[in-house]
């Protein structure tokens, strides 16, 4: 009886299998954030220290306070995704220019992170001023992602109103 | 009469601590699968990373050993389990664990199950899972993805496991 069994478990392999699937998918992602907070900037053109003197743009005329952070996830088949910039609210006063320029990317993000463009003046249609974002994440909080220089420019000394102040709203967009 | 009383008793005695290889053919089920989409709130603030480590539920799968023939399942028997994935669409960075979180239940009468009970990294070789004797029922599996990041391109991946179960 025992020689029976020993040869039955040498004859025979028993083994057997069952299976099933895992899905996992990541979503796409496209989040942009201004840091460290959203809250208002104020530029301010310098007075003539002296009658005859011209306007100036100061260090009062010029922030670069603000970052931006953004979080990127694409699909393989998307092209790479862009940073626009563009006057929602308000409008620039006359004789004057709003210009703005990001600067390279600096942080503890990863990925394939965007290029800036470069110096833009800022209008009511959106421009970009970062392209070329894939999936990458920049780290979050000041210090992290591509400083922003918000900087007044005098482009017609003719136009200039004196005690023309006004509040402008700038909408950043990341889009595909 | 008491000696054939004896050898019935003799035999039920052997069968239920030994099982005739020929007796019965084992076999493993598996019931339930995992589809886990990472939620748009993952990242709470632009400028991070995915959290990277998602699991499932505790008993996402139950696997179950038995033997095929009801009878046999009364046997005692070893097994062992190993595990396996079989990547069809997959991505190399996305690390997939498995762990068993519970005993699961005995068919009739108490065995033993061992291992399995600490994450353990799937590859595309067996491995082994966990091991026991006796047949026993819906033995809770949890999953566990890792090393998730929005440098990995959003799509959805797909893997088979593959469970082997194999008499000792």
């Amino acid at each position: 009886m025992a020689f029976c069994f020993i040869n039955l478990t040498i004859s025979q392999a028993q083994v057997d299998q069952d299976q099933h699937d895992v899905m996992f998918t990541i979503p796409e992602i496209a989040l942009l954030d201004i840091e460290p907070t959203s809250s208002t900037i104020t530029l301010t053109l310098e007075a003539p220290i002296a009658g005859g003197a011209p306007v100036t743009v100061s260090t009062d005329g010029t922030d670069n306070s603000k970052w931006l952070n953004y979080s990127s996830s694409v699909s393989p088949s998307a092209t790479t995704r862009n940073i626009s910039a563009h006057i929602t609210s308000g409008s620039v006063p006359s004789g004057i220019s709003l210009k703005l320029q990001a600067s390279a990317y600096t942080g503890i993000g990863a990925g394939v992170l965007g290029t800036p463009i470069g110096l833009i003046t800022l209008n009511n249609s959106p421009q970009n001023i970062i392209t070329g974002i894939g999936g990458a994440y920049t780290g979050d909080g000041s210090t992290n992602g591509h400083q922003l220089t918000f900087t007044l420019s005098l482009e017609n000394y003719g136009l200039l109103d004196n005690d023309n102040s006004t509040t402008i709203e700038v909408t950043f967009t990341i889009t595909d | 009469m008491q000696k054939i009383y004896f050898k019935y008793l003799l035999l039920f005695i052997l069968l239920f601590y030994f099982k005739p290889i020929s007796f019965g053919q084992i076999q493993i089920n598996l019931t339930g699968a995992w589809d886990f989409t990472i939620p748009n709130n993952d990242i709470f603030e632009a400028g991070l990373d995915f959290s990277g480590t998602y699991s499932s539920n505790a008993n996402e799968v139950t696997v179950s050993i038995t033997q095929q023939g009801f009878f046999a399942n009364f046997f005692n028997y070893n097994w062992r389990v190993d595990i396996r994935k079989l990547d069809i669409d997959w991505h190399s960075d996305i690390q997939l664990y498995a762990r068993r979180t519970g005993n699961g239940n005995p068919f009739f009468l108490y065995g033993n199950i061992i291992g399995g009970t600490s994450y353990q990294q799937l590859t595309t070789s067996n491995q082994i899972f966990f091991s026991g004797n006796r047949s026993r029922l819906d033995i809770p599996i949890q999953y566990e993805i890792r090393n998730v990041s929005v440098l990995i391109p959003a799509k959805t991946y797909e893997t088979t496991i593959i469970y082997t179960v194999t008499e000792l």
